[in-house]
């Protein structure tokens, strides 16, 4: 399994690299800044403003839930299963699993999101600089493609629990950041929902600058961290 | 001598069977390399038509699926369903067609139901979102275990039993990997060997008695065939050509050592015989004449053995002369001669010693005292005086020995005369010729055939005289066939001769008449 998926991430690289083309020096500059706001809090409330507009713009979406931590994330996982959502049969879950994993990377092929398997938990990974306007929780306009085709696939699978985490660099406050990576995370989570993805299924977490996957010290490694998960398990019954 | 001769026996026939049991053997290996390179190219033509057809079979499976998928036409309606319908129909492999809605088989065409199209885990989740089920346990149906794809909205299931085209196979196992799993073997229950305990191409397998034979194609999936075929086929199917052509080998073989052994029986009984001829005095004597060149008398003859068999062939001295020596009875063969001699022309001999008999003698003779001994003995008895036998050395013979000077000195003491044969083809020097106690020198017939002829070896039969003159040896010129010849010797001082000119080898009663016809030597 890990060659497929080490096979994958090389595939979305290259496909990145198609993609992008000559825009990855453009894409790096762009990151500057948001480096760079975050490092005086001032924009902080632009962001918070953002964010803000989004919820009062679309008042419905706020529907979708937002964990205060990984227990609410579990606990809501269970009452799911408690209330009788659909789910799926222990024997069916490596298939079922497959299957999607097949799906995804048959719809998500070119588009710029990486995407990891283990065991039953299928990880996409959103880059920050791609996904968002800088310092905002509005979504990319380049990543709304993505999204629409990822909560398409995940309507028609809809014995999963979707679970997306925002997750921000080390610089600038930590406030700031918890906010800024909560509301990316269900900025996701309610673009999915207008896809036709069940609310209940979707869950929004933000960790700030709790779980980086990269070094902070250098920018390199503080843009892989500005990022959003996704995760995709099955709903079944442990 | 006998040793000898058995180890020259043993050498020829073993460098006979070494020289035609290598190219036999060398024969079969070719055969043998041969058919194990027909038969690798055999199983592997075999090998990459089943692999082709593997892949094809796969490729047709995802374009087909590709179709399905591109089709607009609401799922599961009349339409699609024919449309499912007809892509089974027209693949006898493909089992089941079905539509799906993430993991619910809406509907589909086939005879396919049940948990096997649900597998737990898939085989392969290519890039392109094609996913793959190897065929295996949990893809079993009825004891057929399935080959699945699936792609977007539709899957296949194939009997890959139905890939493999039992013609080509005949009588082989073969396994099918691909992407090193296992998809096919044939017959489905064979026990056929992982591809990565063989290298590619052909392995003979002494230990499980057959032929394993490993291809792959890498065209568009990494694929290895398999071929296993028992060892008791290949023989099968090569042993006709192998045993054809080392039966031939063989009979050339055994035609040739029977021919060698014919040889070799007939020279061994030709010896037996000679020793019955020679024991029973069967050999005939022939003598021909020598004479004096200056008046034409005659002076003596020389004594020639001749053979005839019971079956009334004729055997020249250069026969069985050797084979006596070869077979130790030179010695009786020389005294076989002598008897002969002494028995026909014994009056003679004891009238008129002056005019001797040359009786050929070999090293044999002179190696012991036993011929020496039987000499005397036999010319006491018949009472013939010493001097009316000479006796004749070939050169070769001649071992520059002390016991052989001394037995040519106790001889001539005697008062045998002492001749050197064949003189001027072996590469007797002066000195080694003073060495010995001699009367006469006989030079051999090739000089004398020179003579006017050719320059050089004239010339040395000139220095040939000069030093036998100069050792005061008489001379006799052998082979003298023309007046001319005769007259050259004369000239240079040659005082005997012997050869057809004067007469042919004549009977003992031939030989009497010739000398008083010829005069008496004076």
């Amino acid at each position: 399994m890990n060659a497929i998926i080490r096979h994958n991430m090389l595939a979305a690289i290259i496909a990145t690299l198609l993609l992008t083309g000559c825009n990855i020096m453009p894409t790096q500059g762009e990151r500057a800044p948001d480096e760079a706001a975050n490092a005086n809090g001032e924009p902080a409330r632009d962001a918070r403003d953002t964010a803000h507009r989004d919820d009062s713009h679309a008042a419905p979406r706020n529907a979708v839930y937002l964990a205060r931590d990984d227990d609410a994330v579990s606990a809501r996982r269970q009452h799911l299963l408690d209330e009788g959502h659909e789910s799926v049969a222990l024997d069916r879950v490596g298939f079922y699993m497959d299957v999607l994993t097949a799906r995804l990377r048959q719809e998500l092929a070119g588009h710029d999101v990486e995407m990891e398997r283990e065991g039953r938990i299928i990880t996409l990974i959103f880059p920050g600089a791609k996904a968002f306007e800088t310092n905002s929780a509005e979504i990319h306009p380049d990543m709304v493609a993505t999204l629409d085709a990822l909560g398409q696939v995940l309507e028609e699978y809809d014995a999963s629990l979707v679970t997306i985490a925002g997750h921000t660099d080390s610089a600038g406050a930590r406030g700031y950041n918890q906010h800024l990576s909560e509301q990316r995370a269900l900025s996701v989570g309610r673009h999915l929902h207008d896809n036709g993805v069940g609310e209940a299924r979707i869950i929004a977490i933000g960790y700030g600058p709790d779980r980086p996957i990269a070094d902070n010290d250098t920018s390199h490694g503080r843009a892989l961290n500005r990022r959003v998960e996704l995760r995709v398990e099955p709903l079944t019954a442990t | 001598m006998a040793t000898r001769r058995d180890k020259l026996l043993f050498a020829v026939f073993g460098v006979t069977v070494l020289g035609l049991l290598l190219p036999l053997f060398i024969l079969g290996w070719y055969l043998w390399q041969g058919s194990v390179v027909a038969e690798e190219q055999r199983l592997d033509e075999l090998a990459q038509k089943l692999g082709q057809q593997t892949e094809q079979a796969i490729l047709d499976a995802r374009d087909l699926l590709d179709e399905l998928n591109a089709l607009d036409v609401p799922p599961c309606s009349p339409q699609h369903l024919n449309q499912l319908q007809e892509a089974a129909i027209s693949r006898p492999h493909i089992r089941a067609v079905g539509y799906w809605r993430a993991v619910e088989r809406e509907c589909g065409a086939g005879f396919v139901q049940g948990d096997a199209l649900t597998p737990p885990q898939a085989s392969r989740i290519y890039d392109s979102g094609l996913v793959a089920w190897w065929p295996g346990p949990t893809t079993a149906i009825g004891g057929v275990e399935l080959f699945l794809m699936r792609y977007g909205q539709h899957d296949v299931a194939i009997d890959p039993r139905l890939l493999v085209n039992p013609g080509l196979l005949e009588d082989q196992e073969v396994g099918l990997w691909v992407e090193s799993m296992p998809m096919i073997t044939h017959p489905s229950d064979a026990e056929v060997p992982d591809p990565t305990s063989f290298e590619p191409g052909l392995t003979v397998d002494r230990a499980e008695q057959r032929l394993v034979s490993r291809s792959s194609l890498d065209t568009i999936l990494p694929i290895d065939i398999i071929a296993v075929q028992p060892m008791a086929q290949f023989w099968q199917r090569y042993l006709p050509t192998l045993a054809g052509v080392g039966a031939f080998g063989l009979l050339l073989v055994g035609l040739w050592l029977f021919l060698i052994l014919r040889y070799f029986r007939h020279q061994l009984s030709l010896a037996q015989e000679l020793r019955q001829a020679i024991a029973h005095d069967q050999l005939q004597v022939v003598f021909q004449p020598i004479v004096h060149l200056e008046t034409g008398a005659c002076q003596g003859a020389e004594a020639l053995a001749r053979w005839r068999r019971d079956n009334r062939e004729t055997i020249g001295p250069d026969v069985f002369v050797p084979l006596a020596e070869d077979t130790e009875q030179g010695t009786d063969l020389t005294l076989a001669i002598l008897r002969c001699v002494l028995r026909e022309l014994g009056p003679q001999l004891r009238e008129r010693p002056d005019c001797p008999v040359n009786l050929n003698i070999t090293g044999q003779d002179l190696a012991s005292t036993r011929f020496s001994e039987a000499l005397q003995r036999e010319l006491e008895r018949a009472k013939v005086p010493a001097r009316a036998i000479k006796l004749e050395i070939t050169e070769r013979s001649l071992l520059n020995t002390d016991d052989v000077r001394r037995r040519i000195q106790d001889l001539r003491a005697r008062g045998h005369r002492i001749a050197i044969d064949d003189f001027g083809t072996g590469y007797s020097s002066l000195a080694y010729l003073e060495s010995f106690e001699l009367d006469t020198l006989k030079i051999d017939k090739t000089f004398a055939d020179a003579i006017g002829h050719e320059a050089v070896t004239s010339n040395i039969i000139s220095h040939i005289i000069v030093m036998a003159r100069s050792l005061k040896l008489n001379i006799v010129a052998e082979g003298i066939e023309s007046r001319h010849q005769v007259e050259w010797l004369r000239q240079q001082g040659v005082g005997f001769g012997q050869g057809y000119r004067f007469s042919r080898p004549l009977s003992a009663h031939a030989f009497r008449d010739w000398c008083q016809q010829a005069g008496d030597s004076k």
